[in-house]
């Protein structure tokens, strides 16, 4: 489940007036005649962190929801490169081609 | 078997996948007559066989299956594939001469997979298939094209590298190479943008394993584990080094990957904290924090592997578990816990100290529930909610000091905030402060100029304003209250009431003829009966101390009069006005006066249920019990459907007040609530259950034994009540707030252990027998859990309302087969 931060697109340590101007950006966006359910999930979001004591009560009240992926996301975020060199592209390309994949291929580009 | 059938089924089972036993079945039917079609059909099934061998990876048999199916046809079927598998199979001298069968256009043209998978082969494999390559292919132009590129990316040259792909057509083998190149040769730019290039190459090209690795490693995260799970070991570890992944971190990513998708909160945690050593800690402590909501118990090895919680972070987190199990009651320990923690700073945590207090008077009822209220306004002063509950609370005394002291607090806080202005006007009011309830409703019509209720309660002051002056012989001032009290403009009600105090005003202050007539006037003007004219010319009479009987004299007489349907409304409406201004005595003369026609009227009219109903409400609301019972008796409860009628009819029996009830008024009262349930009358629900109560504090001693004796007078014992029977415990302590409970219970664990049982049997020898104390305990343990809240309760000197002779009584009475001794 996202949190309300992540509804409203901001970080967690973002004032009332950038939370304010990411709300409206985002019911601008998601205007309830289009998605009702979308809509309703904004302002609800807006008004669990629209104000410091919103903000603290959330925080002291929720354990924050975080699925797997997220986790995995935040734990190898170190874990990226910036590019990939043309050494590890050759390596990479200097392996067989799997079989599986090669009967894709020939199956598909057919004439 | 004939020929056609044979043919039906070898086609049946061709049809059906089955193409060994297809082949068996044409092979038979060749013997009979060599028909092209089923020759066909036999290479064919050749072909699919060694498809399905080569998809097991037994190329070698799938390429001997391929070679059988030439004996059947005379177009070779497949050869892309069967050069492949030669390839596989390695054996590279067939597979160069079936390529060198290939016409240019068949490279080029029909067979671009294979075209592709030779050029990578050739690129990257150092598989030198490219000469064979029929020489009028363009595929030689590309080959050395694509050759040249990567020769020039490698070396760092992806400008010659750009130029040189760019000279290749789109219908070329290399395209999906090319694209790959040129997103690596773009990596300056944004990540999306060479992401985007790389999925260009589609999904079935030779390139598109790498193209999704590569992907993989210029993502944030993404499917990094299911493509890891998908590549060679050897592609794994190019991935891990060039991710900085170590082999811990690739074990774990495969756990992970091999989780079943609906694995539990504990396995995930298990898993997570086993590799807690190779994962960055704070990404890692907020998913544990996360997980251990649905997995309490892995709060110790979450200490040990991951950290130390500190004492707040440990008691919130386990605070909040016991929430989401609806635990309160441990919950709110857990806040407490909390609570002391966070007092260690009290400046740095005065609002997460004041949002507990909150948490916790959710909880809580009346006295209790304020004192949390107030203790966290003063951590966080600036919470309306808080004041709003407080001064509701204490607005039932508006004279006491303390509801003072939290209306000022509170507007001193909240000056614009109408709803405390509201309570504010309401407590003048009520305290006859007249002066103050004009300032705090003209400070509403301030913020809120349409504001009704302030309109009308300024209404109400100036008029009891009024009436003191005419009571108190200051004429002078009246006339200036009037005046006020008409430019509020409030509509023809409110002027005719106006109208008539100023015929009172005139005959107790100026002219009495020329009052009386005024008098008349308006109350002509205004009712058509004399009923109605009587019942308020007696109120106002007595409000500003005129003699009623001169002024009644005056009016036509009403005693022969029946009132109608509208005119018992607009004599609800009348009284309903007058009991919000507190004229309850001049309310009950009136309707003495009128009693007689009024009762008549009642007997004999066939008023409409709603306006019937808007008065008997209203006789209720004034404790008017005789006129009720007359409206039950003579109209209302026998005429109408309507619950209420029953309510109304006992409520009125007993003059409003359910401790006179009998048993069999409660018995019927019962029964109302079951329909009124069952009717879902909320309202009604509620009146009776008031009722009930009422009844039952009045009539709880030996309620029960009452009942049983009306309806199991034998003493025969009822089995259906044995669930019901009531828990000693609760008995004794079912009355304390959660709060005390918790308070006495937290002591209790304190002190248990300087009381074991010999030590209180001891203690207990003026009340029962030692011997016999013990046996109890043994039958009835939660005596002893009793007897150490008492003792809990001592130490805390709280007054709890309950002795230890009450305790032993009650497991006495719950266990009569213990032989006892009372000293008492």
């Amino acid at each position: 489940m996202k949190s309300p931060y992540q509804i409203l697109d901001v970080s967690e340590d973002a004032d009332d007036a950038l939370i304010k101007k990411a709300y409206l950006l985002k019911i601008k966006a998601h205007p309830p005649e289009h998605n009702q359910e979308m809509f309703l999930q904004i302002q609800n979001a807006y008004q669990t962190v629209k104000d410091t004591k919103s903000r603290a009560r959330y925080a002291l009240f929720n354990i924050e929801s975080i699925e797997l992926n997220e986790f995995l996301q935040a734990a190898f975020c170190e874990n990226n490169i910036d590019r990939v060199e043309p050494g590890t592209l050759a390596q990479l390309l200097n392996q067989p081609v799997d079989y599986a994949l090669v009967n894709k291929t020939l199956s598909k580009t057919r004439k | 078997m004939t020929t056609d059938i044979l043919e039906k089924q070898a086609l049946a089972e061709f049809n059906s996948g089955h193409y060994q036993e297809a082949i068996k079945l044409y092979k038979k039917l060749l013997q009979e007559s060599d028909q092209p079609e089923w020759n066909e059909k036999i290479a064919h099934s050749y072909v699919a066989r060694a498809k399905s061998f080569a998809e097991r990876g037994m190329f070698r048999e799938a390429a001997e299956l391929w070679e059988n199916h030439l004996r059947f046809t005379d177009t070779p079927l497949d050869e892309d594939f069967y050069i492949v598998w030669l390839i596989y199979c390695n054996k590279p001298d067939k597979a160069i001469h079936q390529l060198s069968q290939l016409t240019a256009s068949q490279v080029d043209k029909q067979y671009a997979g294979l075209a592709e998978f030779i050029g990578y082969q050739a690129l990257f494999l150092q598989a030198d298939f490219v000469s064979t390559i029929a020489h009028e292919s363009k595929f030689h132009q590309h080959f050395q094209l694509a050759q040249q590129a990567f020769k020039a990316y490698q070396n760092g040259d992806n400008e010659q590298a750009h130029a040189l792909l760019n000279q290749l057509p789109f219908r070329s083998a290399f395209k999906n190479l090319s694209l790959l190149i040129k997103a690596l040769i773009d990596q300056t730019g944004e990540r999306q943008t060479i992401r985007t290039l790389l999925e260009k190459i589609p999904d079935y090209s030779i390139y598109a394993g790498v193209a999704k690795l590569l992907a993989a490693l210029l993502a944030d995260y993404g499917d990094l584990p299911q493509i890891l799970n998908s590549v060679s070991h050897h592609q794994q570890n190019i991935i891990a080094k060039s991710l900085g992944l170590n082999k811990k971190q690739i074990e774990f990513i495969h756990r992970i990957q091999k989780l079943d998708e609906n694995a539990s909160a504990k396995v995930i945690f298990n898993l997570i904290t086993t590799y807690a050593a190779v994962l960055p800690t704070e990404p890692l402590q907020r998913y544990c924090e996360y997980l251990l909501a649905s997995y309490p118990k892995g709060i110790k090895d979450f200490q040990k592997k991951v950290r130390k919680f500190n004492v707040f972070e440990l008691n919130r987190m386990q605070a909040i578990q016991c929430e989401r199990q609806h635990e309160t009651f441990d919950a709110r320990e857990y806040w407490e816990n909390c609570l002391e923690a966070l007092k260690k700073d009290p400046e740095k945590n005065a609002l997460k100290i004041a949002l507990i207090y909150r948490r916790l008077a959710d909880w809580e009822f009346d006295e209790e529930k304020i004192n949390l209220l107030e203790q966290s306004l003063d951590y966080d002063a600036t919470d309306k909610d808080s004041y709003k509950h407080i001064l509701t609370h204490y607005q039932k005394t508006p004279q006491s000091s303390i509801f003072r002291t939290w209306l000022s607090k509170s507007l001193q806080q909240f000056p614009q905030e109408i709803d405390f202005l509201i309570i504010a006007v309401n407590a003048a009011y009520a305290n006859k402060a007249f002066k103050k309830v004009t300032d705090y409703a003209s400070q509403i019509l301030k913020i809120d100029p349409l504001n009704t209720f302030a309109k009308k309660i300024m209404y109400k002051s100036y008029m009891a304003r009024a009436y003191q002056q005419i009571e108190k012989k200051q004429f002078h001032l009246f006339e200036a209250e009037i005046e006020r009290a008409e430019k509020l403009n409030l509509g023809k009600q409110y002027q005719h009431h106006i109208n008539l105090l100023s015929g009172f005003f005139v005959f107790a202050a100026e002219d009495k003829k020329q009052g009386l007539r005024l008098i008349h006037q308006v109350l002509i003007g205004r009712y058509e009966n004399p009923i109605l004219m009587h019942f308020q010319a007696t109120v106002e009479a007595m409000a500003t101390g005129v003699p009623v009987s001169t002024i009644l004299k005056s009016l036509p007489v009403c005693a022969n009069n029946l009132i109608s349907e509208a005119g018992l409304a607009q004599l609800t409406e009348i009284i309903s006005l007058y009991h919000e201004e507190e004229r309850h005595e001049e309310i009950n003369k009136a309707l003495e006066k009128i009693k007689k026609p009024l009762k008549q009227s009642i007997e004999k009219q066939q008023y409409g249920e709603t306006v019937l109903l808007k008065f008997t409400e209203t006789l209720l609301n004034i404790q008017h019990y005789e006129l009720l019972r007359h409206v039950c008796k003579f109209n209302g409860a026998s005429d109408f459907d309507n619950n209420i009628w029953r309510y109304y009819k006992v409520i009125a029996k007993v003059n409003g007040k359910p401790e006179k009830a009998s048993f069999n008024d409660r018995l019927a009262m019962e029964s109302l609530l079951e329909d009124a349930h069952a009717e879902d009358d909320r309202k009604l629900e509620i009146l009776v259950n008031d009722f009930l109560h009422q009844f039952q504090q009045f009539n709880q001693v030996g309620d029960f034994d009452i009942i049983n004796a009306i309806f199991n007078p034998n003493g025969e014992q009822d089995l259906d009540d044995e669930e019901d029977e009531l828990d000693p415990f609760d008995v004794l302590f079912g009355h304390l707030s959660d709060a005390v409970y918790f308070k006495l219970e937290k002591q209790a664990d304190k002190i248990v252990n300087q009381y074991p049982p010999e030590k209180l049997a001891k203690s207990l020898s003026g009340i029962i027998d030692e011997r016999a104390f013990l046996l109890l305990i043994m039958q009835q343990p939660e005596i002893y859990s009793a007897l150490i809240l008492l003792k809990a309760a001592e130490k805390l000197k709280l007054d709890i309302g309950i002795t230890q002779e009450q305790v032993v009584a009650c497991y006495l009475e719950a266990n009569p087969e213990t032989p006892t001794q009372f000293p008492f």
